[in-house]
């Protein structure tokens, strides 16, 4: 959909599963944001975003995953993060705040 | 020309041929006897002298006649005539066989004489009349006058005091019985063998022998001495009608005074035998000469006339048909010429709209394909396009380098089969339509068969021949698919190589679409080579021998840059007077980089910031980085990147330079700019020098008014586990 990520949606047992593979930068961060927009179904009591897939992910992509756990909780819906411990923008997550406000977690499960 | 030949023929030497049958020649034995017979009784009836002896012997004349034309086999003819005239007024058997001998002896050798000097009985030549003249009667009729004489004197016929005036009576005899009878008798056949008189001429032969007739008849009957007055007339028959005119006359007039000498009257009358003889043989000798002479002098002349008038005419015919055959050639080069100057007119139109096409083609072909290569980090790409140099061939090749999401490159080369603007504007479609399906789905099956359709689609009626290669510089795999194109060549250290699979046969040419794809690993410093067959067709090599010659070539070249390379093949592969196709080439090396330090210099766009870390993250693993430092060293260095796109140039156009280096187990990245940052915006929610402080171990920023320089240090662990 984008240049470089491309973003699915499925829901399993009640969860509203995101998944964002690829690469998110300056260039396609609005768009991948509206992507999820679109997807996440209002009705989910549980969003997962799964970075699984997702190889790079810049400031501006850790920006766009603040707005939207701020826009989820408005809704009084819970969002977690799927990001595996060997990822190579764990660490980059963990450098920012968001750990402490959306909970991570190493796999879907 | 062929008209005239009688006047040749006439000239030859004219001889009746009696068949080789013996009755006919009997016949003419028996005829030519029983004429030799009469002309006797002839010449006794006019003897002056004894009954044996007289002026004018025509059966000497009859026998040369005969011999010349019935040929020497006559003369037993002539002996056995002569036998029977001779017996019964010789004294005896023998004085008539003897003078019979004589008799048939001496015309027998005239003739022999005639024959050997070349006599023709035509009688037109004044050498002619000489001969029968003095050979054939004065000389020849020397031997019949003395056997006779001899044979008279033997049998005392005579007394021996007459001996010289019966030989001088006798030769003269027979010499003037030839003169006066040959001639006529040789001048009937011609009559036959010569041209036929008109009406008009006998008539003046008639009148002519009438006048002599009546002319010497009244001089020989009166006493005034002007038998002369017959030459004259004789003059007139030589001169209008030759031999056959003057003959006749001239026996009818020597026929006439000898009669008249024997009679004794007119002229003769009252003479003595020896004035009466001198002036009758001398008459009847001017009368031949004359006659003879002056008929053979004016054939002579006539036929000079003849030949001239002929050889004029020929001339003349010649010249018409030179001249006609001249116009002719004149007419047919000045035709020619018109024809050729009409053509080269029609040539030089077609030519000058052949030109313009071919230019128009030519700027066409240039502007469509792309002016300059993308500028991908880390990958070397170079092409080149050179157009046929003959006529129209210019138009249908082309080539193209797509990046594509993901860092992929999509490398394409293709031929639209035909030249000219149609084949340009197909191969324009193609090339926008290959950039649109690989934006879609870059993987070469979906590409294929996106062409596979459009082409079936357009109106492009000729066959389509693509390659497409699609690299991905993170894996440093190509996987391709090939629609009848040449194979793409392979340069690495393995060697030089045509790589063969995915191969279908050409775009257009199957209903069916049935596209695979093969894989290759393309290593950095390897050379991935495109071409159209413009390289690798040549004018007596076949398709086999022109890729066996690229194939050596490219071997002997080995590791050079690409331009170097490119340059080469096209200088030495193409013919070099002119190239008979288009030639497109387009070549792709992932530059090594492990071993030396990174440099890029990218413009400041957002677009490059993906190009930029995907060459880093290489760099990083072919130095044997590990993959976690190098995704978030990469992640330090895009923050960096992205900093300098959003801050420093603000709306004019910048560039930023990235460099990385090991030292000491060190990634050492620079980032630079030469720009005048503004303030921050809050868009990355102000975390990027927050990332790149935690994911580097140091970090350094130098701010000026030429830039801003950012250096950032993080230890690295060796090995590519994850």
């Amino acid at each position: 959909m984008t240049a470089y990520a491309e973003v699915d949606a499925w829901t399993s047992q009640g969860v509203q599963v995101v998944r964002i593979s690829g690469e998110v930068d300056l260039t396609n961060a609005i768009e991948v944001r509206d992507a999820i927009s679109n997807v996440a179904s209002a009705d989910a009591t549980v969003i997962v975003v799964d970075l699984s897939e997702t190889t790079y992910l810049d400031s501006s992509g850790i920006a766009i995953l603040f707005r939207l756990a701020e826009r989820i909780s408005q809704r009084r819906q819970q969002l977690r993060i799927v990001v595996p411990a060997n990822s190579p923008v764990r660490t980059a997550l963990e450098l920012t705040d968001l750990p402490q406000t959306i909970p991570v977690q190493h796999t879907l499960d | 020309m062929a008209g005239r030949g009688g006047a040749s023929s006439t000239s030859r030497a004219l001889r009746l041929r009696l068949p080789a049958d013996l009755g006919r020649t009997a016949a003419a034995v028996v005829l030519v006897g029983a004429a030799y017979y009469l002309g006797a009784r002839l010449g006794l009836s006019l003897s002056l002298v004894e009954r044996n002896v007289t002026p004018l012997w025509p059966p000497s004349g009859i026998a040369l006649a005969a011999f010349l034309v019935f040929g020497r086999s006559m003369w037993p003819g002539v002996a056995c005539a002569a036998l029977a005239v001779n017996l019964p007024i010789s004294t005896g058997p023998v004085p008539a066989l003897l003078t019979a001998l004589g008799n048939t002896v001496a015309p027998l050798v005239a003739a022999i004489v005639l024959e050997r000097v070349g006599f023709r009985r035509q009688l037109d030549r004044r050498r002619d009349a000489l001969a029968i003249v003095f050979l054939g009667a004065l000389a020849s009729m020397t031997i019949s006058a003395t056997i006779g004489t001899i044979t008279l004197i033997s049998s005392k016929a005579i007394g021996t005091d007459e001996l010289a005036g019966a030989w001088a009576v006798w030769w003269t005899g027979d010499a003037m019985g030839v003169l006066a009878v040959a001639p006529f008798l040789l001048c009937i056949p011609l009559f036959r063998e010569l041209e036929p008189w008109p009406a008009a001429r006998w008539l003046e032969a008639g009148v002519i022998l009438v006048l002599t007739t009546v002319l010497v008849a009244w001089t020989a009957y009166t006493d005034l001495p002007l038998l002369f007055l017959a030459l004259p007339l004789l003059g007139w028959a030589s001169w209008r009608l030759q031999l056959r005119g003057a003959a006749p006359a001239a026996l009818m007039a020597t026929l006439i005074a000898t009669w008249s000498a024997t009679r004794e009257l007119g002229p003769f009358a009252g003479e003595s035998l020896l004035a009466q003889m001198l002036t009758l043989q001398a008459f009847n000798a001017t009368v031949a000469l004359t006659s003879f002479f002056l008929a053979a002098l004016v054939t002579e002349r006539m036929r000079l006339t003849r030949a001239l008038m002929s050889a004029a005419a020929e001339l003349e015919e010649r010249v018409e048909s030179r001249t006609a055959e001249l116009s002719a050639t004149s007419d047919r080069l000045r035709r020619e010429i018109h024809q050729r100057y009409e053509t080269e007119q029609q040539l030089s139109l077609e030519e000058a709209r052949t030109r313009r096409e071919h230019h128009i083609a030519e700027t066409l072909q240039r502007n469509l394909l792309p002016d300059h290569m993308p500028a991908i980090p880390g990958v070397a790409v170079a092409a080149r396009y050179v157009p046929a140099t003959a006529d129209l061939h210019v138009g249908g090749d082309w080539y193209d380098v797509i990046p594509l999401r993901g860092g992929l490159i999509a490398l394409v080369i293709g031929d639209v089969a035909g030249h000219g603007l149609q084949a340009a504007a197909a191969m324009a479609q193609l090339r926008m339509a290959v950039r649109a399906y690989a934006v879609h789905d870059p993987s070469p099956v979906a590409v294929m068969n996106g062409l596979h359709e459009l082409v079936r689609e357009l109106p492009v009626a000729e066959m389509v021949t693509v390659l497409y290669v699609l690299y991905d510089p993170d894996t440093g795999t190509i996987r391709f698919t090939n629609a009848g194109h040449p194979p793409a060549l392979m340069i690495d250290d393995g060697g030089t190589r045509y790589l063969e699979g995915g191969l279908a046969p050409p775009l257009g040419v199957l209903a069916q679409r049935d596209y695979a794809e093969a894989t290759q690993q393309l290593r950095p410093g390897a050379t991935l080579l495109l071409y159209t067959d413009g390289l690798v067709e040549k004018r007596r090599l076949s398709i086999q021998d022109g890729l066996d010659r690229l194939l050596a070539e490219a071997s002997g070249i080995g590791r050079a840059d690409l331009d170097a390379l490119c340059d080469r093949l096209l200088s030495v592969l193409p013919e070099h007077d002119e190239v008979a196709d288009d030639i497109a080439l387009v070549a792709l090396q992932p530059l090594v980089l492990a071993g030396t330090p990174l440099s890029l210099d990218v413009p400041a766009d957002a677009h490059m910031l993906f190009q930029v870390r995907h060459a880093l993250r290489r760099w990083l693993r072919e130095s044997g980085v590990n993959a976690r430092d190098a995704g978030e060293i990469a992640i330090a260095c895009g923050e960096a990147c992205s900093n300098v796109v959003r801050h420093a140039y603000g709306a004019s156009p910048g560039d930023i330079q990235v460099e990385a280096r090991l030292v000491d187990g060190a990634v050492e990245l620079t980032v630079r700019d030469h720009g005048r940052w503004r303030s921050p915006a809050n868009r990355g929610g102000g975390w990027g020098l927050k990332l790149i402080r935690g994911l580097m171990d140091s970090v350094d920023v130098d701010s000026g008014p030429q830039g801003t320089t950012m250096v950032m240090r993080r230890n690295v662990a060796a090995g590519n586990e994850p």
